[in-house]
């Protein structure tokens, strides 16, 4: 195998893949990306058997082949190296010569016919999105999974397609996000998966590339593939050089995910409208004296949000949209700020009853020119 | 003056109050599976058995010297160390429950500390059975050193104060209450041998030795009061429930019965506190003095999604840890469950999908432990902890539960 290859591209590439490695001591190779030279292009593989990664870079490829090396390791050179024209050669042993104008590096590696294929999907049903839209409706329900073993189906995002909807869900049991697209098309398909949290990061972590990503799932895996297309590359730039399409395959949670819509309030609740960067400020600062409970006090046109603690006390008040009877309800700040954080809007509907009831986030929509619908359901804190 | 109010020889008191026979006889108590001696009489102090020496060790000199050697009887000390305290409590405004068989009392504006200490020690006497020594002091740490020199002289009550200097050079390092064997060593080291020689050390060197922790120390044996009375016990952070095996394990049922066991017990401890668990850890071991038999030690963690106090739900993850870190062929001495970072049950963060926490479960644990508190244990128990248990400890030599069994109260005639 010998290529060619710009320093800024292959580090881009390796970046792209050297967090999805196995940690197993009895399969040393998963520490390994796959690097495979063919016409034009060198394709980076990784895994660690529940997930796997692949993208392809520009590569002036002299000599096809394969080899697999130490991906931590060899991102660290690449990175250093000094100059932007790097060759990477190998030859009948599993070592790979990197050279650039003064410096040569010799590292061992592994005989790619070792390296785990990632799994094929078969029978799979595929949905094509918009890459920023599911990327935003990540971000908007991400935080809400758990973190905890002992639900082991909430540790990750619930996808579910039905006929015209694409709806995220991930929930911790104390608090429930939901985000929806209409889908461009009627389809006599649905579906359902439970995407693990870690592939949820990597998913998320995924630099801009391309406009669009194809949903490819069975029972068992899930694929999204980034089609990059003709994307012009722009020499040294990093980030750039990408060709065809980043890959990633993942196991999915086994398991049903519990029915959400049972939690979602559907009595008649107070609704008020709030500005969602002003009260994501006044609950922040709140948040600096409470023992991790601020308390929210629903007057006409005006919402006071109080913490306390050993340390003293925090009252912030700002005007709202609402003329309804006065209530207090005490929550989490934490559950209050990542739905704030998440959303892009300006404007975000605040929903509550009394203090035992839940306190839901909504904002606008869907509606004409914005397909993405959001909802928050965020537990209360009960004092005895 | 703070006073520590300590009883003499706890466990083998108990024992002589339901048994006077052994008033003036050399009795050892041991620990759990009758391994150590944790309690010794003063009879058998004089025979020479140190504390904590395992009984192997001293069983032919215990036979030969007609030492009455008995199994640890929690219940018992645990009821009569509740007489005690409450009897202690009608003499001082303020009072900290130290240990098991330790109290400190405020005597801030008691004018003759002294006589009010003798007074104590013959009323505890006379109202439980067990004798006490009382030591005072300006500190908490010189209390605790004056009552260790009047245990030791048999005067039963001693005041000290940070000027009696003969006292003070009496006492070696690691005797002094905070400092141990570990900090004796290395005071040692710097030239430090006793109390008095604590105190005249300069401040500097002692910080560097142990910290800000032994510096305080030192200022409380100088008569500077540096640490308070804890009125209300400081709610606690984990509580664990781990016993030794009377035999060997090593079936997985067997350990998934004693586990299941642990975990309600730390549950039932947790719930009495007021308090809910945010997680779990069980841990096991096999017996690393069995040199000879392959050794195995792990321990794993869960978080629960939100913090409980369920018992059927601790044991059921319980149960799912062990398994993950049993392995076969070992033979298993100890195993225990750990319920960590407890918070309060007061705050209740509400939970959308209600199946662990509902009202029925709660009802039902809430009946379950009220038959238990008038039935007994064995009257209400859950099916994971076992019917046989033949894991459990070994208690040959325990005494009746005198105070707090029905069936076991003592007969007269």
């Amino acid at each position: 195998m010998k290529f060619k290859i710009n320093r800024d591209f292959f580090s881009s590439g390796l970046q792209l893949v050297n967090s999805v490695v196995g940690t197993r001591k009895t399969m040393p190779i998963l520490q390994n990306v796959l690097i495979e030279a063919e016409a034009g292009k060198v394709s980076l593989t990784t895994t660690n058997l529940d997930l796997g990664a692949r993208c392809s870079v520009k590569a002036e490829v002299a000599e096809p082949g394969a080899v697999t090396l130490p991906v931590k390791e060899l991102g660290s050179i690449i990175r250093q190296l000094a100059d932007m024209e790097v060759s990477v050669e190998t030859g009948a042993d599993p070592k790979a010569t990197i050279t650039t104008r003064g410096s040569v590096f010799n590292v061992m590696g592994m005989e790619s016919k070792e390296f785990p294929p990632l799994p094929t999907l078969e029978g799979q049903q595929d949905f094509d999105l918009d890459r920023a839209e599911l990327i935003q409706m990540l971000k908007n329900v991400s935080y809400a999974q758990s973190l905890n073993e002992e639900r082991y189906m909430l540790k990750g995002v619930y996808f579910l397609f039905s006929e015209d909807e694409l709806a995220l869900v991930a929930t911790d049991g104390r608090r429930l996000a939901v985000t929806k697209r209409t889908l461009g098309e009627k389809t006599n398909e649905g579906g359902e998966f439970i995407l693990p949290s870690s592939s949820v990061s990597e998913l998320e972590r995924i630099p801009n590339l391309g406009n669009s990503v194809r949903v490819s799932f069975t029972d068992r895996q899930v694929a999204f593939e980034m089609k990059i297309g003709n994307q012009k590359v722009e020499e040294g730039e990093a980030g750039k050089g990408f060709v065809e399409s980043v890959y990633l395959v993942s196991k999915v949670v086994e398991g049903k995910y519990p029915n959400y819509k049972q939690v979602i309030p559907k009595d008649s609740f107070n609704r008020s409208e709030v500005e969602r960067e002003l009260l994501q400020e006044c609950v922040t600062r709140a948040a600096l004296v409470s023992d991790d409970k601020v308390t929210f006090r629903l007057k006409p046109y005006e919402l006071e949000i109080t913490g306390q603690s050993i340390l003293g006390d925090a009252r912030e008040s700002m005007s709202i949209e609402y003329d309804g009877e006065n209530a207090t309800v005490s929550f989490n700040p934490r559950f209050l700020l990542d739905p704030l954080k998440s959303l892009t809007k300006d404007k975000v509907f605040f929903e509550f009853r009394d203090d035992m009831s839940p306190g839901v986030f909504r904002t606008d929509g869907p509606k004409e020119g914005d397909p993405l619908s959001f909802l928050c359901v965020v537990m209360p804190i009960r004092t005895d | 003056m703070i006073a520590l109010a300590d009883c003499n020889n706890f466990y083998v008191s108990c024992e002589r109050v339901f048994r006077p026979s052994l008033e003036g006889r050399p009795v050892i108590v041991l620990s759990n599976n009758d391994g150590c001696a944790v309690a010794r009489s003063h009879e058998a102090k004089e025979l020479g058995i140190s504390m904590g020496v395992p009984y192997h060790q001293v069983k032919k000199l215990c036979e030969r010297n007609g030492v009455t050697v008995l199994s640890s009887n929690y219940e018992l000390y645990g009821d009569m160390s509740r007489r005690v305290v409450s009897v202690l409590s009608r003499f001082a405004q303020e009072m900290e429950v130290y240990s098991i068989d330790e109290s400190f009392l405020n005597f801030d504006g008691v004018k003759s500390p002294l006589v009010l200490s003798r007074r104590i020690c013959e009323t505890v006497g006379r109202w439980t059975g067990i004798p006490i020594s009382i030591g005072l002091g300006p500190t908490k740490t010189l209390s605790k050193l004056a009552n260790r020199l009047s245990k030791k002289d048999g005067v039963g009550c001693l005041e000290i104060r940070e000027t009696d200097l003969e006292a003070l050079a009496k006492v070696e390092v690691e005797d002094i209450w905070g400092v141990g064997q570990r900090l004796g060593v290395r005071l040692r080291r710097i030239g430090v041998r006793n109390a008095l020689g604590l105190i005249e050390a300069p401040t500097l060197a002692i910080r560097s030795v142990g910290g800000v922790t032994l510096e305080r120390t030192q200022r409380e044996l100088g008569g500077l009061r540096c640490i308070g009375m804890e009125d209300v016990p400081q709610p606690k952070k984990n509580t664990c429930s781990s016993r030794s095996f009377g035999t060997p394990v090593t079936k997985l049922e067997d350990l998934e019965e004693a586990v299941a066991n642990y975990a309600v017990k730390a549950g039932s401890k947790v719930r009495k506190e007021g308090s809910l668990a945010s997680g779990i850890q069980v841990f096991l071991a096999t017996n690393r003095f069995s040199e000879n038999l392959p050794q195995y030690a792990n321990s794993r963690t869960l978080a629960f999604d939100e913090p409980t106090d369920d018992p059927i739900r601790i044991v059921t993850n319980a149960k799912i840890l062990l398994r993950s870190i049993y392995r076969q062929g070992f033979a298993y001495k100890k195993a225990g469950v750990i319920l960590l970072d407890l918070v309060s049950s007061k705050r209740m963060q509400g939970l959308l999908f209600e199946e662990y926490g509902s009202e029925n479960r709660r009802k039902f644990v809430r009946s379950m432990e009220q038959v238990v508190a008038i039935y007994g244990p064995s009257a209400g128990f859950l099916a994971a902890q076992g019917v046989n248990r033949s894991w459990s400890m070994k208690r040959e030599s325990r005494t009746p539960r005198y105070t707090t069994s029905w069936k076991e109260l003592p007969v007269v005639g």
